[in-house]
């Protein structure tokens, strides 16, 4: 297992160099610098715009700019935003948990819905529960999530007078305002994931129902309850925990839209108006952020995989 | 209910000019133009008396010595104004950034040596001076030095590293200093030679070439905010700022939350002890719907609407205060000959005055503008919509310095502005405008907004009925539009927005003059003379007089066909216990100064 590990976050780092590579690349293959932006329609001054320009070093051959990048990101060092020189590190570390508090939320809300959902659809196939079970997943894949969250917004304001607190306050500070803050965005965020768990579950579930240890379980007698929970549930649940685990790079897409929707301080609002400015270091770290968020993510996946699959055995 | 509110509206309207564009403080802002400079066409002012002209000393009255709507006894002190920001200020130093994210923060926590008049008495875009830290001020006979004395009374915050120390002249100085080193619009000021500072609270500014120019600048919110010393040496001021203005700096936090605290040794505060509130939130939220349904939850007092949303507010929401004042945005269709050479270029198909004339009479701006900003509708609904035509090259909303192009003040060009494709065909046959060629419209898309959009579309479709052969070419903005089009280097036919500007000098010298963002590339000799003159008139009378013949000049010869994206009133909704707003409301980005220290809530 150890020596499987090992391999596996060996092998991450190249992908991550590339990764650092493409980002790095794309950012400066999109038309247009970051001193137009910061100049706009003013910009008439020629020799300024140089002047910043080299003085952000953006007049630097690009492997030159790519190099110095990975000699701060080697000191854990993520750079100042261009636009507003603040430190990346600094934002970040106060976005991060925004955004992991809300995916959290947003997984939670998933499973406790799709789960029994799923499961409930399965075991009891071809009749309304199963229809509506289906229904509900589909539709929940169907809506997009703006479109979900700004009507949610709506109803709550017009019909019962009530948006969430304007401010975001941390779950340590205030965990019941937190709670208003962050439940309507994680609901939205929860809903998509939720429509398509449901419908793996289901379908695992009813595999597994197929299956002749439960054939012989059901043969010996035992009643319908022990079976689905004591063989069936947990057999059908090792392939959903990969369907989750893939699951959360669209929960954290989702949080680009859905942090700006419910003014939401986290990751995804900052990533949005970094691509719009063209702010380079902040766009680059944040990618950098979460693609290695993503590649441990698949790692702990797969050795879950094996701790709840004893005929899994890593070499 | 909806009645009782109503009748109030119109009492109101009628009474005086009414609010607002409260973009300026942050709620209104489409894709970074969100200047509202907003002009008045009801304004009951009259006076418009200039500091510029004089050539002895003027008293310039302090802030508080404005009347206020309503009488001090009834002003209720204390609480918090919530309001938005459309977005983060990429910095809070208003030397580094153009923004008005930026600049209109500053407003907040800065002082400038003059601001534009707010009060009952004063019209939303009157633009006229008064005094901030000056006291007074004079020119020399031949103009060629400007002398300020500084306020005597002017204290900084009471926040290290300056606590509450006076502020003098070397601030000014340090500050001019820096300004000139770092701001991307100092050089608007490069007839000034030197600053010199004789004492504690004189400063003489020395100009190469008197320009009139010189204190609607130092006016200007887009341009010299005065810090103290210590900024950029004992405090970052990027970080946090630290001023001289009526609100104090309470905190900033990114993406959420921008606080202001009441001042209460403010040197502006006058007899009634202003500001009457004991501060300011700015909830930061780029999406307008979040805005809108955040005020409709209760959670912010008062917001920017657009105008397809306004039937609904009004019907959900009927005691809420709503009303619009005009944007000082300046939208224009623009031509260039092939090879970059402009519009009077030799081989320009748009060199001929008529044919300039055509376009601009192919157009049907009521349509366009109605289309794009729902005017007759919220007519019909009550509310206070109007259709005003930009002029060439002046935005309506900008309000004293405007020349209507439907009334005779326009004179014989007039005439053009009038929609009659069927004499633009006529003007372009007699022209030979060659109808066989195929132009592209340039333009950008998303970019400013989708009521730009439409217009764009609109305008695209006007010069299709009169026979020209264009077809749209959507540009990047920042690679390819603000780089090349823009600054007049395509051919063919472009469709844009004007820099924001607070005052008329951008207007004229932008477009007019050996400007490197000269955009069709009109240098007329007549008309640069008349745009010099302007410059060195120290009457603000004749000055405005100018100003106006400059627009009939180009007017007539049609050198830019003014457009109607952005010549629409800003609407703004208030919950009915924010008072005082829209008596004190004033253009640009200095409400935070002129007109929030005045706002009191009757909760």
């Amino acid at each position: 297992m150890q020596g499987y590990i090992l391999r596996r976050v060996m092998l991450a780092i190249p992908t991550i160099i590339g990764i650092t590579m493409v980002v790095f690349g794309m950012m400066r293959f999109i038309p247009g610098d970051v001193v137009d932006v910061i100049f706009g329609d003013y910009g008439t001054n020629p020799e300024l715009k140089e002047k910043i320009l080299n003085d952000l070093g953006l007049d630097e051959p690009w492997p030159v700019q790519y190099v110095r990048y990975i000699g701060q990101l080697g000191r854990g060092d993520l750079g100042h935003s261009i636009i507003s020189g603040r430190s990346v590190n600094q934002e970040l570390k106060a976005r991060i948990p925004v955004t992991l508090q809300m995916g959290l939320m947003a997984m939670v809300f998933s499973l406790i819905v799709a789960l029994p959902i799923g499961v409930l659809s399965a075991i009891r196939q071809d009749t309304i529960f199963d229809y509506l079970g289906r229904t509900f997943a589909i539709g929940l894949i169907a809506i997009p999530n703006f479109f979900f969250a700004i009507m949610l917004l709506i109803i709550l304001a017009r019909e019962f007078n009530w948006v969430p607190p304007p401010r975001y306050v941390g779950i340590t500070k205030d965990p019941v305002e937190n709670l208003q803050i962050m439940i309507l965005p994680s609901l939205v965020l929860g809903a998509a994931l939720s429509g398509s768990v449901m419908r793996f579950t289901r379908t695992q579930m009813l595999e597994v129902m197929r299956q002749d240890y439960i054939r012989t379980a059901q043969a010996k007698g035992l009643r319908e309850r022990t079976i689905i929970i004591r063989h069936a549930i947990r057999n059908s649940f090792i392939p959903v925990i990969t369907v989750v685990g893939i699951q959360i790079p669209v929960i954290l897409g989702g949080t680009l839209i859905i942090e700006s929707i419910f003014n939401i301080p986290g990751v995804g609002r900052y990533l949005v108006a970094s691509i719009a400015q063209k702010d380079y270091p902040v766009v680059q770290s944040v990618n950098l952020i979460l693609a290695v968020f993503i590649v441990v993510l698949n790692i702990v996946v797969d050795v879950t995989y094996g701790v709840l699959d004893p005929r899994i055995r890593y070499r | 209910m909806a009645s009782e509110y109503w009748n109030r509206f119109w009492q109101r309207r009628t009474s005086r000019r009414r609010m607002l564009g409260y973009g300026a403080t942050g709620t209104i802002g489409a894709a970074g133009l969100a200047l509202v400079g907003c002009g008045d066409d009801d304004d009951d002012t009259g006076a418009t008396p200039t500091s510029a002209g004089t050539t002895a000393p003027t008293n310039t009255p302090a802030p508080g010595e404005t009347p206020t709507a309503t009488p001090a006894e009834t002003i209720k002190r204390g609480g918090r104004l919530r309001t938005s920001l459309t977005n983060d200020p990429p910095t809070l130093d208003p030397y580094k950034n153009l923004t008005f994210l930026a600049q209109g923060r500053a407003a907040t926590v800065y002082s400038r040596l003059f601001k534009f008049r707010s009060g009952p008495d004063y019209a939303y875009a009157a633009y006229e001076s008064t005094g901030d830290l000056a006291e007074s001020h004079e020119l020399t006979g031949d103009n060629s030095q400007l002398i300020v004395t500084l306020r005597q009374d002017i204290m900084t915050h009471p926040i290290p590293p300056v606590n509450g120390r006076q502020l003098t002249s070397d601030d000014v100085k340090v500050s001019w200093d820096r300004y000139l080193a770092t701001s991307q619009n100092a050089g608007d000021f490069n007839f000034v030679d030197s600053v010199e500072t004789p004492d504690d609270f004189t400063v003489v500014f020395k100009m190469g070439t008197p320009t009139a120019t010189i204190i609607p600048l130092l006016t200007s919110p887009q341009h010299f905010w005065v810090l103290p010393k210590e900024a950029g040496i004992d405090f970052d001021p990027e970080q946090i700022m630290i001023g001289t203005g009526p609100w104090i700096f309470r905190k900033y936090d990114i993406s959420q939350q921008l606080s202001v605290d009441r001042f209460p040794d403010w040197h502006g505060r006058g007899p009634e002890n202003a500001p009457f509130m004991d501060g300011i939130d700015w909830f930061i939220m780029p999406e307008y719907v979040t805005r809108l349904l955040q005020f409709q939850g209760g959670n912010l007092d008062l917001t920017g609407v657009n105008a397809n949303d306004l039937l609904d507010l009004q019907k959900d929401m009927p005691n809420v205060v709503v009303s619009g004042e005009f944007r000082a945005l300046m939208s224009f269709l623009y031509m260039s000959g092939p090879g970059d050479q402009g519009a009077l270029g030799p081989d320009s198909p748009f060199k001929d005055e008529r044919v300039r004339r055509a376009l601009s009479m192919s157009q049907d701006r009521d349509t366009i503008t109605d289309i794009a900003y729902n005017v007759e509708k919220l007519s019909k609904a009550g509310f206070d919509a109007k259709i005003l035509w930009n002029a060439t090259f002046m935005p309506a909303g900008l309000g004293v310095y405007w020349v209507d192009p439907k009334s005779p003040a326009m004179g014989d060009a007039a005439a053009y502005y009038e929609y009659n494709p069927g004499e633009a065909k006529k003007l372009l046959e007699a022209a030979d405008f060659p109808f066989d060629q195929q132009f592209p419209l340039r333009a950008t898309q998303n970019v400013y907004g989708s009521d730009f959009d439409s217009t764009r579309d609109l305008t695209l479709g006007y010069l299709k009925d009169v026979g020209l052969d264009v077809v749209m070419e959507v540009e990047d903005y920042s690679s390819r539009y603000i780089k090349q089009t823009f600054v007049g280097n395509f051919d063919g036919l472009a469709y844009g927005y004007q820099t924001p500007f607070t005052g008329p000098e951008g207007y004229l010298t932008r477009p007019f003059t050996d400007n490197p963002a000269n955009h069709s590339k009109i240098l007329d000799p007549d008309l640069i003379a008349m745009i010099e003159k302007s410059a060195t008139e120290f009457d603000r009378e004749a000055r405005l007089q100018i100003i106006h013949d400059i627009q009939r000049y180009a007017s007539d010869k049609m050198y830019y066909v003014a457009g109607q994206a952005g010549a629409n009133q800003a609407w703004v909704a208030a919950h009915p216990y924010v008072k005082n707003y829209a008596e004190y409301i004033t253009a640009g980005y200095g409400p935070p100064t002129e007109t929030d220290p005045y706002i009191w809530l009757d909760t």
